[in-house]
């Protein structure tokens, strides 16, 4: 075993192996690719957010010169699809009805842009509009406008139990209730989505996908297109950006496919930018509340929470997102008494999709700022408070959740530290300004939530050359989180090779064992421990050879830059090169491991939630402090201090990145200032000077400490880093504004008005009171 | 309407091109060139991923038409450095971890160029103003800043 | 975009004459940060572009002090932003184009262009309207000079007639002891539309301390900028002190009239701009103190 004082690579900081290519811009995106041929694909998105469709004229866009194919729902298999089978209600175009506006209805493969746009303008759709509903708890009501069958409009009910609630909250020493609202919100990958379908006279399919799970993608467009899988390679192509929102398969994918069929020749289909804010698939709007019950002491001991959540007008991962957000209210702070009650409910706006944290983020900025109000009621620190209730390492939570490592109590002390937070919380007000803290837990493995019982596996297979050097074939993705140089890097530690050595071909298809993809915050967890299996037997096999030339027993075999050898002054030693070349050359054996990770430490929970639903648990406390213009409510955020129990940091640089950039974009664009505006089921804020991501100028000091707990299970000790990024920092600057200015802001995102809104309550209030 | 012809310098080389009056200097470059390393992200002068520097000057050119550009010199990302031969921004962004995703990369390393060919010794305000127009979604802009501050000492 | 006839006239009386012959639907070209993004989006369809960019007689900036400011349309933000005379001597219209969109859009964008498409959230017209601005127009039959304040019909709306073109900005002499300001809000620090923008401008009487002029105007609280006139009617006259320019901040924040849209409702917009007004007026006040010329 390798011992981390011994490490050669990983907890190095690496620069990304694919940096530079990306830095001269010679890394080809999906709509960097030409292909001999290749036409424009464009979508007839609906006008309206609910409506019939009677007839579909597309004559005179067919008769357009330069058009090579129109298509509806009839040139399809008009299959529908989801991610979870029993919840397939989604079609690449509909056919009998559009649910929301943004809908894909028809479209056109054209020789250009400006063809296939003047295409899309000439086909008549003649609609009969429907009665349509916008919000959730309306859509709830008798007498609803009918989106689906389902009555009501209500996707998914779920409940969950754990401990005894009523004996918890009737042995509460202090109850708080709140009711908080998380808004929908657009992933705004700078990338645009988009794919190029290319279908071949041999009737195969080949796309080029900004995919985060190739092999799943591969999986969907078999169902839905009506072609056997080995007749579809998908390469995951590099994305500019993911952040969920491309996890399983885009009416885009399938649309592309059947224009390529239709037309015979490639198709490439890019969204505009307007079209990523139509019909993204957002965060889950919530309307969450939520009750605590707490000792005196500050001890949580019960919670109990409803939530309404707006599906939108399809099924895609909502009854995951909400049963993950569920999982929360048991698995932070171990809450022992604990009932959830949720309702997805369909309405006739944008649907929802997977986001950096899949339901958390938003359970969390309830859970997290409504615990500040509990401990300023015991009049208790809210570190001190969060110290109390700190996760522990190797405990169980009430649902069934088996944490290992835990450094949650670490990651408090340590931003609680470097921030001065003691001389700071509740001193500055007179400044307008405040800090505040907020902590999460989130799974660091990935679950076993989708496609079937035991799902989330991970494989790789590495090859050594003859030459000594190594590829890594993995069915990961890399969506410019680092995956491929944290894969390489475990590789090439575990191989005793240099990191230059390692070759990493990720996200192919036909090339690449299968993985689940990237999502859960679980590819350096799950691939990289398949990673280490696949080095592993190829160590085995390298070993075989080395022991028998070295004429020593393979069990006392080390290797370390590229060499094998017995003891540390290498006075027998052979290569990794000469090793590889005899087993090829003199052997017949090309050396060649296979790993599969099936994540054997966690489960799929039962109806009911209940189940080890992570292998590994990932920490986190985060410091926000902030200064306040109090007769604008303009928040300016002044520092940012992060501690993240990641097990190990296996690329330090890359970890460092992940946090600071979750932070400074999505987590302060998710507190402050983005709000996805519908009016009428429209999105009205469809480009970025009115839809506001945070610029440069907005960038707060922001510094990340790792916790390094050194997971049992996971690689090298590492878990998952991606999501815990951003999942605290909305609740941190809530209730740093609260330590300033005295007000809480429960809905997202705190915008000025909203600020100035609560101040002039409070004023109000107090006024009020003093007669 | 006919395409017109327009001759343009574009990393010091000339092209020549038949265009619309309507194609940008973007899908210029991009088609008609084959030099994507210049990105589409918006189409319409918010994200700053189509940055180029044109006549000097560092502008979106998904605003510019490309027979506007008739005469005129661009430098687009390839025309900053290759291969072997990489400019100190872009050593300096691949060593402190300022690319992720990598898609903004080329627009922000055009900003940062135009910054240092205007200003040598940048303060962090600088450099936020000039990248003001580059959007993040990543987050990298901690990141970016080290990257030009580390860049503008050599 | 729609396709269209392309002209790039190497002078002014080309020009002139192009926008008389496609008079009919026709746009001028300055930085095309507003209008191609118009045309991008099916809001302008012009079946013929004049691009002005190539008459260098329509991009400087002069100044005496006898005559004042002249400045050409096709200045762009940044250049105006950065210029020491600007910088120094009208500082609220350096503000105004520093604030403006981003770096790039500074550099591409114009202030003829930023006059000219007519927001009522446009950034420089405030200052220009605060500092008395002229617009010269040409056109082939006429030359006329229009106070800019005059200039705006509503929302992307303008008194620029067929066939004319915009073509200097006379800012007149500066007054001693004057002083202005501009202050924008918006939520990000950046790639804003204002939510509302105010320029202020005091000319004082430094013997008596009292206020001879102000100008008060507001952006994106009206459908065309506005002139607070029962505001700066409350200070003219008057000693600077706190009470008189909270005053003049809450009648201004009456003149307002704001709509709710996606950038913020109307209330909190007319709150803001008493907030707001009260603070440049207040930072006006103090470089006309400051200040000998």
């Amino acid at each position: 075993m390798i011992m981390e004082e011994d490490y050669v690579v990983v907890g190095k900081k690496v620069p990304r192996l694919d940096a530079m290519d990306k830095a001269t811009g010679g890394l080809k995106f999906v709509s960097d690719l030409f292909l001999p041929g290749i036409l424009v694909g464009k979508v007839l998105r609906s006008p309206l957010a609910h409506a019939k469709i009677l007839h579909i004229d597309r004559s005179r866009a067919e008769r357009l010169p330069g058009v090579k194919a129109v298509i509806t729902a009839n040139d399809t298999p008009r299959r529908k699809f989801c991610m979870n089978p029993a919840w397939k209600n989604n079609m690449i175009l509909q056919d009998e009805k559009v649910r929301y506006v943004g809908d894909q209805v028809a479209a056109v493969a054209a020789i250009d842009d400006d063809t296939a746009l003047e295409a899309i303008s000439l086909i008549r759709v003649d609609y009969e509009p429907l009665p349509a509903v916008f919000d959730p708890e309306e859509a709830m009501q008798p007498g609803a406008p009918q989106i689906h069958l389902e009555e009501n409009n209500i996707a998914l009910h779920g409940v969950r139990n754990f401990g005894d609630v009523d004996k918890g909250f009737h042995e509460a020493d202090y109850i708080c209730e709140g009711t908080y609202y998380s808004p929908p919100v657009a992933h705004c990958c700078i990338e645009p989505r988009g794919c190029i379908a290319a279908y071949d006279s041999r009737g195969k399919l080949t796309v080029w996908a900004t995919t985060q799970t190739s092999h799943a993608l591969r999986e969907e467009l078999s169902e839905v297109l009506g072609i056997s899988q080995n007749k579809i390679s998908v390469f995951q192509a590099p994305m500019g950006g993911a952040f969920g929102s491309r996890l399983g398969m885009d009416p885009i994918d399938g649309i592309a496919a059947i224009l390529s069929m239709k037309s015979h020749r490639p198709v490439k289909l890019i969204n505009t930018r307007e079209e990523e804010f139509l019909s993204s698939r957002i965060r889950y709007p919530m309307k969450i509340w939520i009750k605590s019950g707490a000792k005196k002491n500050g001890r949580l001991i019960a919670r109990e929470i409803k939530v309404i959540t707006d599906n939108g007008a399809y099924n895609h991962e909502g009854g995951y997102v909400i049963g993950n957000a569920a999982s929360k209210l048991a698995q932070l702070y171990a809450v022992p008494n604990m009932r959830y009650e949720g309702f997805l409910v369909y309405t006739n706006n944008v649907y929802g999709g997977a986001f950096r944290g899949y339901g958390n983020p938003q359970i969390t900025y309830a859970m997290e700022t409504q615990l500040d109000q509990i401990a300023e009621a015991l009049n208790m620190d809210p570190a001190e408070i969060r110290l109390l209730n700190a996760n522990q390492p190797y405990s169980m939570t009430a649902s069934g959740c088996k944490i290992t490592s835990c450094g949650l109590a670490e990651c408090i002390n340590k931003v609680v530290e470097v921030s001065n937070w003691k001389l700071k919380r509740g001193k500055q007000s007179s400044k307008g300004r405040g800090i505040g803290i907020a902590c999460m837990m989130h799974g660091g493995s990935g679950v076993k939530f989708f496609w079937g019982k035991d799902c989330n596996f991970s494989s790789a297979i590495i090859k050594i050359n003859t030459d000594g050097s190594v590829d890594l074939l993995t069915g990961s993705a890399e969506l410019g989180q680092g995956s491929n140089t944290t894969l390489a890097m475990i590789a090439a530690e575990e191989l005793g090779v240099s990191l230059s050595a390692v070759n990493v071909v990720n996200g192919d298809t036909d090339t690449t064992p299968a993985c689940g993809g990237a999502w859960g915050s679980r590819q350096t967890f799950t691939a990289g421990n398949a990673v280490r299996l696949a080095a592993g037997e190829a160590k085995k096999q390298i070993f075989e050879v080395a022991s028998e030339l070295l004429g020593v027993l393979a069990k006392d075999l080390k290797i370390r830059d590229g060499e094998i050898f017995v003891s540390e002054n290498r006075t027998k030693y052979i290569t990794v090169e000469q090793a590889a070349a005899e087993s090829w050359r003199n052997r017949g054996q090309p050396i060649i491991g296979k790993g599969v990770n099936k994540d054997p430490w966690s489960v799929q929970p039962d109806n009911m939630g209940y189940g080890n639903v992570s292998s590994a648990y990932a920490f986190a406390a985060q410091v926000a402090e902030v200064e306040i213009d109090v007769e604008t409510g303009v928040v300016n955020v002044l520092n940012f201090w992060c501690g993240h129990d990641v097990g190990m940091a296996i690329n330090p640089l890359g970890a460092e990145c992940q946090i600071e950039g979750g932070v400074i974009s999505i987590g302060l664009g998710y507190a402050l200032m983005e709000n996805l505006i519908l009016h009428g089921g429209k999105v009205q804020n469809t480009n970025f000077a009115d839809y506001k991501i945070p610029t440069m100028l907005d960038s707060c000091h922001t510094e990340t400490y790792f916790i390094e707990t050194l997971d049992e299970h996971g690689p090298f000790g590492a878990k998952g880093v991606g999501e815990p990024a951003m999942i605290p920092s909305a609740a941190a600057i809530s209730n740093a504004i609260y330590d300033a200015i005295g007000v809480r802001v429960n809905a997202l995102p705190i915008t000025p008005e909203k600020i100035l809104q609560t101040l002039s309550e409070k004023k109000k209030r107090l006024s009020n009171a003093g007669g | 309407m006919a395409k017109v012809p327009i001759t343009i310098e574009v990393n010091g080389e000339s092209y020549e091109g038949l265009v619309k009056n309507s194609t940008t200097l973007l899908d210029f470059i991009r088609q008609n060139l084959f030099l994507t390393g210049t990105k589409k992200g918006c189409d319409t002068g918010e994200c700053g991923a189509c940055t180029v520097i044109l006549d000097g000057k560092v502008v979106n050119s998904c605003l510019v038409l490309a027979v506007d550009t008739n005469g005129s010199r661009v430098t687009t990302i390839e025309g900053i450095g290759q291969g072997q031969y990489p400019h100190p921004l872009q050593t300096a962004f691949v060593r402190h971890g300022a690319i992720q995703c990598g898609y903004c990369t080329p627009g922000m390393l055009m900003s940062s160029k135009a910054l240092l060919d205007r200003n040598p010794n940048p303060s962090e305000t600088d450099i936020k103003i000039a990248l003001s127009g580059n959007l993040c979604r990543c987050g990298s802009y901690l990141k970016i800043i080290e990257a030009i501050k580390s860049a503008s000492k050599k | 975009m729609k396709e269209f006839q392309y002209f790039k006239p190497e002078n002014l009386s080309e020009a002139i004459s192009l926008s008389a012959e496609f008079v009919s639907n026709y746009a001028l070209l300055a930085g095309g940060t507003d209008l191609i993004v118009q045309m991008k989006r099916g809001i302008k369809s012009p079946s013929c572009l004049i691009n002005l960019k190539g008459i260098s007689e329509l991009n400087y900036i002069n100044f005496n002090r006898g005559e004042g400011l002249s400045i050409g349309p096709l200045i762009t933000h940044n250049a105006l932003g950065k210029h020491p005379i600007i910088l120094e001597k009208y500082p609220l219209l350096a503000e105004a184009a520093q604030s403006i969109g981003t770096y790039q859009i500074r550099e591409q964008g114009t202030i003829g262009g930023n006059i000219c498409n007519g927001s009522p959230a446009a950034d420089t017209i405030p200052s220009l309207m605060c500092l008395g601005a002229k617009l010269k127009l040409q056109s082939s039959g006429k030359n006329t000079v229009t106070a800019v304040e005059d200039f705006f019909e509503g929302p992307q709306k303008t008194k620029l007639g067929p066939g004319e073109i915009l073509t200097e900005i006379q800012i007149p002499p500066l007054v001693p002891n004057t002083g202005g300001e501009y202050m924008k809000l918006g939520v990000r620090r950046a790639l804003e539309i204002a939510i509302v923008g105010v320029a202020a401008l005091i000319a004082l009487d430094k013997a008596k301390q009292t206020c001879l002029r102000a100008k008060i105007v507001l952006a994106s609280v009206a459908p065309i900028p506005l002139p607070c006139r029962k505001a700066e009617a409350v200070l003219v006259g008057e000693k600077m002190e706190a009470k008189i320019i909270d005053q003049a901040a809450h009648v201004a924040q009456e003149e307002a009239i704001p709509i709710t849209d996606v950038r913020g409702t109307a209330e909190y917009r007319r709150e803001m701009v008493y907030i707001l007004t009260k603070r440049a007026l207040n930072q006006a006040l103090k470089r006309a103190i400051e200040r000998d010329i």
